[in-house]
């Protein structure tokens, strides 16, 4: 199983130089490959962090739009 | 894709986890919330699944999520069996999740979808309804409304003590308008939210010190205040997020009693009440005709 690995040797040098970020498919199919679970390549990371109101870029307009939706909701009394 | 054999065959476990990953292909993953999950949600844009005996939980981030791998989760909800539940949890400025059958299930997908480019600008959503509009059947704050008017507002009356364990209950500062902590009851719903940790430790805290965003203090404390000047009980029906110790934002739904009045000591406390409701309401109702993704009738509705 190890001789046929799971991308491109191409493409995993890509990778080992930082050339090219692989994709989650790749990802399993390397954790696949190496036997460990995929969460290995990802200890010690910082994750990622969820876009929260405070976060909050773009167009105004359509804020208002995603809010008051919910407005509505709560004052038909949800 | 798991084929309908396949989830016969699944259900036999109590549950299986896994990952629609970006090629299409279904991978195994484990049931409980791991260090990949921020990961797989944010950067590669997956979707979780979840099988259980009942039915499916379906996890993804709506701003993040990778479009094909939507499409492929749809396909695969469209092949398995009719009359199940599906719960869908999706994360958009916070944790939202709703129930639904499997045709519901598949609108939601893409009607929340379209959400994907539109912020949100509040983390709180409050409204003010009147004390007659309790239900009936909402039994703690029937019981409370009771206790506190044969209370003459003092909080050690053996009515409103009996129902001491429900409450959290908050003394006003006499110079600012900041409400601190002096009891936290084990079943207040935001005991149950934020943990044991959080009840022990917050006693003494501000309010709104930790938990909670600045928007939600800044709306959420001028009711607290309202009914310390009026002496008037106010009854609110709130949408907001909460942030608890460790974890992404969760919106959660809930009605909240305000009741005023003094402890053993003769100092102003405030009695806060809550109970907690799923969030039932659509954050975005899904459409009639299949245009209607595009514009969905909560915009129309702006929009005209």
């Amino acid at each position: 199983m190890l001789l046929t690995p799971p991308v491109k040797q191409q493409v995993m040098s890509k990778m080992e130089r930082g050339q090219k970020e692989p994709s989650a498919s790749q990802m399993f199919q390397i954790s696949k490959h190496l036997g460990v679970p995929i969460s290995f390549f990802f200890e010690d990371l910082e994750a990622p962090k969820p876009a929260t109101t405070a976060d909050m870029v773009g167009d105004s307009r359509l804020s208002d739009v995603a809010t008051s939706s919910i407005a509505m909701n709560i004052k038909s009394g949800t | 894709m798991p084929t309908l054999s396949m989830f016969k065959w699944m259900r036999h476990d109590v549950f299986s986890a896994w990952w629609v990953d970006d090629g299409g292909a279904i991978r195994p993953a484990v049931r409980h919330v791991s260090e990949f999950d921020s990961f797989a949600y944010r950067k590669f844009g997956l979707v979780k699944i979840l099988i259980g005996q009942h039915g499916f939980e379906i996890s993804w981030d709506v701003q993040k999520v990778n479009d094909d791998v939507l499409d492929r989760t749809a396909l695969w909800l469209f092949s398995t069996q009719d009359n199940i539940q599906v719960k869908l949890t999706y994360y958009y400025f916070g944790w939202f999740s709703e129930t639904v059958d499997k045709d519901k299930a598949l609108s939601r997908l893409s009607a929340i979808r379209s959400y994907r480019h539109i912020n949100m600008n509040k983390s709180v959503f409050m409204h003010k309804h009147d004390l007659s509009n309790i239900p009936c059947t909402d039994n703690l704050f029937q019981r409370s409304l009771a206790a506190w008017n044969n209370s003459q507002n003092q909080f050690h009356h053996s009515e409103l003590l009996q129902l001491r364990r429900d409450y959290i209950i908050f003394t006003p500062h006499e110079s600012e308008p900041i409400f601190e902590y002096s009891h936290v009851g084990t079943n207040a719903p935001m005991a149950r939210v934020m943990g044991t940790q959080w009840r022990k430790s917050a006693i003494g805290a501000i309010r709104g010190s930790s938990g909670i965003t600045e928007s939600y203090r800044n709306i959420a404390n001028r009711p607290y205040e309202e009914v310390m000047a009026t002496g008037e009980a106010r009854y609110d029906k709130i949408l907001a997020t909460i942030q608890p110790p460790n974890g992404d934002p969760i919106w959660t739904s809930y009605h909240r009693l305000l009741l005023p009045g003094r402890d053993l000591r003769g100092r102003p406390n405030l009695i806060c009440a809550s109970v907690f409701h799923d969030v039932n309401f659509q954050l975005l109702e899904v459409g009639q005709q299949d245009d209607a993704y595009l514009l969905p009738p909560s915009k129309q509705a702006i929009f005209g």
